[in-house]
């Protein structure tokens, strides 16, 4: 089975070499792809000079776009498993491996690694935590499926899913909204616990004042999606 | 209406007009595009020319000062062309994602089948 990470990112220049070093001790049997989304730092030079797997997108496109872009690659590879993999250093490659086994044992279409599981490791903030607990409910009430951690950027999916990201991935603040069309399509979508590390460097993309039109949006956009057929 | 200002309001449209019909001829609006533009001034000449037209209007519409039945009419197809510039805008950026996507994924391509091919000339 050919399995890819996708790697989106943006000026992460800082956390690449940790995130790749990270992926080629504890993932030995994954490819990866980093999808540079028009960086601003020295990101592309340092791919190319490191020699790494890297596709330059010429215009900034935002995670949506800079992710799809990433299933492209794995759909004209032929890859049988993508999994996203955030170019921060957050997340740990040691559990793709337990990831992977997981999905096949329950045969799960999606596999989302889960902060809120088993309570351990990086939790972010009482305010966050409880603006990712109102999506999961919102979600719980239109699928009748609990998924705790709806934002979670870890996710592991089949090529069926591949196909379905390829042909649409919402262009902004994407996890929720793709968690809710995954169920809605009759996808079993399961969770893993996972522990997450603070962000290596940088700064995280949704600061406090647009945390207010992030939950508007994605609520929004989860609400949109129940209405497609 | 005094004849003066029909005749200045006149001339005006009628530069505007040429200078559409100059810029499609150019290529730089499309005529797609234009059509709704060269229909309004068509509209403001009409009503230049006979503005009796706009209190017949008016009255059709039940509005008792001509003046509001021009200002709801224009506010209408004001709203009317910037929602389609939204609709035309969206279509385009979905374009343009897919585009540079597939531009991205095409340059990857090419320099793996470089660098495949020159690791091949170091071995023979």
């Amino acid at each position: 089975m050919k399995k890819l990470i996708i790697i989106p990112a943006f000026n992460e220049e800082k956390n690449i070499d940790f995130v790749v070093a990270d992926i080629r001790q504890h993932a030995t049997d994954f490819d990866y792809v980093i999808i540079n989304d028009c960086s601003k730092d020295g990101m592309s030079s340092l791919c190319f000079r490191k020699g790494y797997n890297y596709v330059d997108l010429p215009v900034n496109l935002g995670i949506g776009g800079c992710v799809q872009a990433g299933y492209l690659y794995a759909q004209q590879h032929d890859y049988d498993i993508a999994v996203q993999f955030d170019g921060d250093g957050q997340h740990d490659a040691a559990y793709l491996n337990p990831m992977f086994q997981a999905m096949m044992e329950q045969n799960s279409d999606m596999i989302i690694g889960s902060r809120f599981l088993q309570q351990r490791g990086f939790q972010s903030s009482a305010l966050r935590r409880g603006g990712i607990t109102s999506l999961s409910w919102l979600i719980k009430i239109l699928n009748k499926r609990e998924i705790k951690d709806v934002t979670s950027g870890l996710r592991m999916v089949n090529c069926k899913v591949i196909d379905d990201f390829c042909q649409y991935y919402p262009p902004d603040y994407p996890e929720p909204e793709t968690v809710a069309a995954c169920l809605r399509k009759g996808y079993q979508v399961d969770e893993f616990p996972v522990e997450m590390r603070e962000r290596q460097a940088g700064q995280s993309s949704i600061n406090m004042p647009r945390a207010a039109y992030y939950m508007i949006k994605v609520s929004l956009s989860i609400l949109i999606d129940h209405f497609r057929s | 209406m005094s004849l003066r200002l029909q005749a200045l309001i006149l001339v005006i449209c009628v530069i505007i007009l040429l200078y559409f019909v100059d810029m499609i001829r150019k290529d730089k609006i499309s005529l797609k595009y234009a059509l709704p533009w060269l229909a309004a001034l068509a509209a403001v000449m009409l009503l230049v020319v006979s503005p009796q037209f706009i209190t017949w209007f008016a009255q059709l519409l039940g509005v008792a000062t001509p003046m509001n039945a021009i200002f709801f009419i224009t506010i209408l197809m004001m709203l009317m062309f910037i929602f389609l510039i939204s609709l035309s805008s969206s279509r385009n950026a979905q374009r343009v994602v897919r585009l540079v996507q597939e531009v991205a994924l095409l340059k990857k391509e090419l320099a793996d089948q470089d660098r495949n091919r020159q690791q091949d000339e170091e071995y023979t």
